[in-house]
């Protein structure tokens, strides 16, 4: 009774137009004030805080102001470029070389939104130039983005991890294997694609003109290699490689490129400084309706009366699956994610699924809604880019949705497929 | 534009320049916080044992603050499904409503903030490592509490309806 009064108020008010992380607060006063009035109200800035003060998502504005520093220091179009020279001449020729930029970039920045403003602003106007419709360009632009967040490192990631207290680092590794295969599949459906509409492909480069591309984007190549490799090695902490990541790339940007100037850190720190409050506003809130959740035992209670019945761990994190996809269609990744996981991840561990593999499993899932219609931050912004209307992208953007999502499915029945590689580098 | 909404967005204006100048700086000592603590750890061989905690000091800050400058850009999502079907007529109306709690809500973190900032300072609690107050981070709670208030509060008297 008194939990549907918490979640009836939250709906109002988000259908009231108020932002995700007021309307979590206004349903967290409401409860306090009915069915908590004992609670000292030092309680709120209290959980507020600690919502905030963890070294683990300070990992956050790292990996996003890689991903600026990216744009604004000439690394993606050079990332393009070198793409470019290795598959422009593959069936989809530019809707492959946009795939292939996306993974690239996923393996520098966390965001599956840098990622599509990133590479979308050069790759957009490229694929339209050579005969791509522009919803279609955008929907190759926004699927092959959704890897930015499965491909390590990863935001969601980050933020699951230090939320259910599983290693960030293995999550990152657990994130390849299913991003290298969904990139695959993509590629796949991109060829068909581009062949049915008699798209051109460019001519195969010339081993020299592949060089001189690698050499270009050498130096900021390197950025993916120091971030894992740090990470990896066990000398940093995932926070601790987003750091160098960043000093790294902008010292790249700075001196090797020459296209950034200290003139334009205000700015570009600013714009991480936003995106990281965007996150983490929601998670200092949620924080508080976590708490309340949890002083009434809503987790295990809800756990139980879901999947009190499912002892079968295969069913179960199908289950999940299909669930998080419908939620992510109209909740954000990170909300969705601060808000669930205190659920799921319970949930998972009393059926004795791998707590890596559901971690994996569950950000996919709930990355995915990104780009499903009607509610996809990625869909706008890369329809924006390729001036194509949502509706266009969306029915666009189904077949490589379809392997998205059935990827997603495939790999929640394997769990060895997500595990292997973590076991083998010893998590 | 009224009067009193034509001052506040005037007010508004300033602070908000000011703390964005204090929020790009905080984000780049906290990159250059971890970075150089991983340097001096490895080629200088010292860890420097007060860096975590000052490290998330920094980073509390730069959390609080951004959310208000994100919330100044308009960056913070809202659902959109019922507020697009409202009449346009009627649409400043049913904003104002939603900010009105939206308000009610910052003041009360507000309010509740400075009291958590004041019990900590009078019960002299401290931070394990550093020994400095407590009090420094709860701080960053009120403060963008009532940052965000201004923002909200100049929304409502301007009457301003977000673009979709």
């Amino acid at each position: 009774m008194s939990l549907l009064v918490l979640l009836l108020a939250f709906g109002v008010f988000l259908a009231a137009r108020a932002q995700i992380a007021f309307a979590l607060g206004l349903a967290s006063l409401v409860y306090l004030f009915l069915f908590m009035p004992t609670v000292s109200p030092e309680t709120i800035p209290q959980q507020m805080y600690a919502g905030a003060d963890s070294f683990a998502l300070t990992a956050i504005p790292f990996f996003v102001l890689v991903g600026e520093l990216m744009n604004t220091g000439g690394i993606s179009r050079r990332l393009v470029t070198f793409s470019h020279t290795l598959v422009g001449h593959l069936a989809g020729g530019m809707g492959v070389v946009e795939l292939l930029a996306s993974m690239i970039f996923a393996s520098f920045s966390g965001s599956a939104v840098a990622n599509a403003a990133g590479t979308g602003a050069i790759t957009i106007p490229a694929m339209k130039r050579s005969g791509y419709p522009s919803g279609m360009a955008a929907a190759i632009e926004s699927s092959s983005s959704s890897l930015g967040a499965i491909i390590p490192p990863s935001i969601p990631m980050v933020v699951y991890g230090s939320i259910a207290g599983v290693s960030v680092g293995a999550l990152f590794v657990g994130g390849y294997v299913p991003g290298i295969v969904m990139g695959l599949g993509l590629a796949v459906v991109i060829g068909i694609v581009a062949r049915r509409r008699g798209l051109p492909v460019g001519r195969r480069a010339t081993a020299r003109e592949v060089l001189a591309a690698a050499r270009d984007a050498g130096p900021a190549l390197l950025t993916p290699v120091l971030i894992m490799g740090g990470i990896l090695g066990g000398i940093m902490t995932p926070t601790e490689a987003g750091a160098v990541g960043a000093v790294y790339a902008f010292l790249v940007a700075r001196f090797v490129h020459r296209e950034i100037s200290l003139r334009d850190l205000p700015r570009v720190l600013l714009a991480t400084a936003c995106t990281t409050g965007v996150v983490m506003l929601v998670m200092t809130i949620a924080t508080l309706f976590g708490w309340i959740l949890a002083f009434e035992q809503v987790p295990t209670r809800m756990a139980e009366a879901l999947l009190g019945g499912i002892r079968n761990p295969a069913v179960l994190t199908v289950g999940v699956v299909l669930f998080l996809l419908a939620v992510g269609t109209f909740i954000e990744t990170i909300p969705a994610l601060i808000i669930l996981t205190p659920v799921l991840a319970p949930m998972a561990q009393a059926a004795g699924i791998d707590p890596v593999f559901f971690g994996v499993i569950v950000c996919i899932a709930l990355t995915l809604g990104v780009v499903t219609p009607p509610v996809g931050v990625v869909l706008f912004v890369t329809s924006s880019i390729a001036k194509a209307t949502l509706e266009e992208t969306s029915r666009a953007i189904v077949p490589f949705l379809a392997v998205l999502i059935g990827g997603t499915l495939a790999f929640a029945l394997m769990p060895q497929a997500v595990t292997w590689l973590p076991r083998l580098l010893g998590y | 534009m009224s009067g009193p909404g034509r001052a506040i967005t005037r007010i508004e204006a300033a602070v908000g320049r000011a703390v964005e100048g204090i929020t790009w700086v905080l984000t780049g000592v906290l990159v250059l916080l971890v970075s150089v603590n991983v340097f001096a750890r490895y080629a200088l061989g010292i860890g420097w044992f007060w860096a975590e905690e000052v490290t998330r000091l920094v980073f509390v800050w730069v959390v609080f603050l951004g959310s208000y400058v994100a919330l100044r850009r308009k960056q913070h999502v809202a659902m959109d499904f019922v507020a697009a079907r409202v009449p346009r007529r009627a649409l400043p109306a049913f904003l104002t409503v939603t900010r009105l709690f939206v308000l009610a809500f910052l003041g009360v973190v507000a309010w509740s903030g400075i009291e958590l900032v004041r019990t900590t300072l009078e019960l002299g609690r401290v931070t394990p490592i550093l020994g400095i107050s407590a009090a420094w981070g709860y701080l960053g709670v009120p403060v963008s509490a009532i940052l965000m208030f201004l923002e909200v509060l100049r929304e409502t008297l301007v009457g301003e309806v977000p673009s979709t």
